[in-house]
């Protein structure tokens, strides 16, 4: 009996050695003397992954949240506030990460009857309401100026806090891809996947919607806690907008290009996203040569590029280009 | 000691809006019966078993299984108790292959604590007892036809090993070739033990494979008895049979 279904990572599917040769070539990059400026934004594509993916395990359940920002922040701000009067960081990016899922415990209660427009709508309120309270509350969260984040651990200079970074990040959006996995594959993730596919039915097999549903924001917003919290102590700063609604987009972007409620498809919508934006940047100097007028809404033609290969995906790959991918890389019978 | 029945129903009444859909229906199912619900169009069968599963509250009345109130309870609360089904129009997990199907109904059934690989081992093993083709068990369940659908639904219910069946018109959609091989496998399924409810539109279904058949019309419980009796209830042939119940006697 040979064929694979779309829950299985099998060994011998190429899948899994094409993720083992991008993990390796991701574990020498440093090592070739990059600019720091290159550093920066690999790390800020694993942050991607890992925040994407931690959106995907709720969407995973078929939930969709458009505010997942909010999770982001709390993270990043506990851990913050945390290492500003302990100095131990690392406990602060747990507390994060803890507090974060217990607030979307708390936002899942009330989410869990919601469905589509109506739990995206309350999703969405959540995260703008964090950002009136990070202002209004100015005398812990420094309100508009914001905090300046302690480091996660002490350096020498500036290339050597990227360069462990860099395997922090690394690590934290494997191991993120990894525990996605393992969930999917489990029994929860079969409930989840049951859930999202039909939900009546679910019922009728004896599945415990609601505490499923809860449990996928409570894991959702644990996960993106804590890549927030790591994401603060590397920028190094944090204001109320890193409640922003672009925040929030950014994994719902990168999930539906790469393959919604795929494991892959965070992996493929970062690199994608790290490379669309790159590029962009190269060209800038040649747009400015050749219409110096354009450079003032250059810096939005990122958000205007990526809408149009949204389109693009949605019209021609609607699951994304994960399983696309998939069915071009696995091998027929 | 009597033992008692295993689903009990008690005066049970269900609405919508100004609609009443049943009206204080009564009866019992015993163990290892097999019992057929018949009526027409809108005369409250599906709906009553949707209240037995607990898709829907009932306004008023008891339904007791093993003797057991469960009037409060939640679907997935019953199936766990031994209560599983399946409906008129077939459902399933499309985007999950055959086998996935039938392990969530193992994992998340009566039998329960169990790993993900051991569901999908007990899974092939409903789905062979159903008689589902081995080379499709992997296949996506939205590449079905309408007839393996129709047993992967089963397999799933029986995969979460019920005590109680029920079975909303599990015929629909098949041919008279697939229809006579799903009457088999009810047969099958009664001598593994298990109790059956049926809902059923072909009266001929009714008459070659149910001990006893309760009558509804417009929600209210018009006769109940084996199938020859209810052939021959005036009441029945009235509302429901008409002069076609000549041929089935």
């Amino acid at each position: 009996m040979k064929t694979i279904s779309y829950l299985h990572f099998s060994l011998k599917n190429i899948t899994f050695y094409l993720s083992f040769l991008l993990i390796i070539i991701a574990l020498v990059i440093p090592f070739f003397q990059i600019s720091l400026y290159l550093m920066h934004v690999l790390i800020l594509m694993f942050y991607y992954i890992g925040y994407s993916s931690s959106w995907n395990l709720l969407a995973y359940s078929g939930q969709v949240s458009f505010g997942h920002a909010a999770f982001l922040g709390i993270g990043a701000y506990i851990t913050t506030l945390f290492t500003i009067r302990t100095s131990l960081p690392f406990i602060g990016v747990l507390i994060g990460a803890i507090v974060s899922a217990f607030i979307g415990l708390l936002i899942g209660l009330t989410c869990v009857r919601l469905r589509e427009w109506f739990l995206a709508l309350v999703t969405f309120g959540f995260s703008i309401i964090m950002i009136a309270l990070t202002i209004e509350l100015d005398e812990f969260t420094g309100g508009t100026l914001g905090l300046i984040v302690p480091k996660l651990f002490p350096s020498i200079n500036q290339y050597q806090y990227y360069f462990y970074y860099y395997y922090i990040m690394l690590t934290l959006a494997v191991f993120l891809v990894l525990i996605s996995q393992f969930i999917i594959r489990s029994k929860v993730g079969l409930a989840f996947a049951a859930i999202r596919e039909n939900e009546l039915e679910a019922k009728a097999t004896g599945i415990n919607v609601m505490k499923y549903k809860l449990l996928a924001f409570t894991i959702s917003a644990f996960f993106t806690g804590l890549t927030g919290a790591f994401y603060a102590h590397f920028i190094g700063f944090i204001n109320h907008q890193i409640y922003s609604p672009e925040n929030s987009f950014w994994p719902i972007i990168i999930n539906v290009i790469g393959g919604l409620a795929t494991i892959e498809g965070p992996v493929i919508g970062s690199i994608l996203r790290f490379f669309i934006i790159e590029f962009l940047r190269i060209m800038e100097p040649w747009v400015r040569t050749i219409s110096p007028g354009m450079i003032t809404i250059y810096p939005k033609m990122q958000i205007l590029i990526f809408g149009a290969i949204l389109v693009v995906v949605i019209i021609l790959m609607p699951k994304g280009i994960a399983p696309q991918l998939r069915k071009f890389l696995t091998p027929k019978e | 000691m009597t033992k008692s029945p295993l689903l009990e129903l008690e005066k049970v009444t269900k609405s919508f809006g100004g609609l009443i859909a049943v009206r204080n229906i009564d009866f019992q199912i015993d163990r290892n019966e097999i019992v057929g619900l018949v009526g027409p169009n809108g005369a409250g069968k599906s709906t009553l078993l949707k209240i037995i599963n607990r898709f829907y509250k009932q306004d008023s009345g008891s339904i007791r299984f093993e003797g057991e109130d469960i009037s409060r309870l939640n679907p997935h609360e019953v199936c766990k108790m031994g209560i599983s089904g399946t409906t008129q129009i077939a459902q399933a997990f499309p985007d999950m292959t055959a086998i996935e199907n039938v392990a969530i109904g193992v994992l998340f059934g009566k039998l329960g604590r169990t790993s993900v690989n051991e569901a999908k081992k007990k899974a092939a093993e409903v789905l062979r007892f159903v008689e589902f083709s081995e080379n499709k068990m992997e296949t996506l369940v939205k590449n079905l036809n309408i007839a393996e659908l129709r047993r992967v639904q089963l397999a799933k219910a029986l995969a979460t090993n019920p005590k109680l069946l029920l079975l909303d018109e599990v015929t629909t959609g098949l041919g008279h070739i697939e229809g006579e091989k799903a009457i088999e496998l009810i047969r099958k399924i009664r001598k593994s033990g298990i109790t059956i409810l049926m809902v059923e539109h072909i009266m001929k279904i009714i008459m070659g494979i149910c001990d006893r058949v309760i009558v509804l019309n417009h929600g209210e419980k018009i006769a109940e008895g084996t199938p020859e009796e209810v052939v021959n209830n005036e009441a029945v042939i009235r509302s429901y049979l008409g002069e076609s119940s000549d041929c089935l006697k």
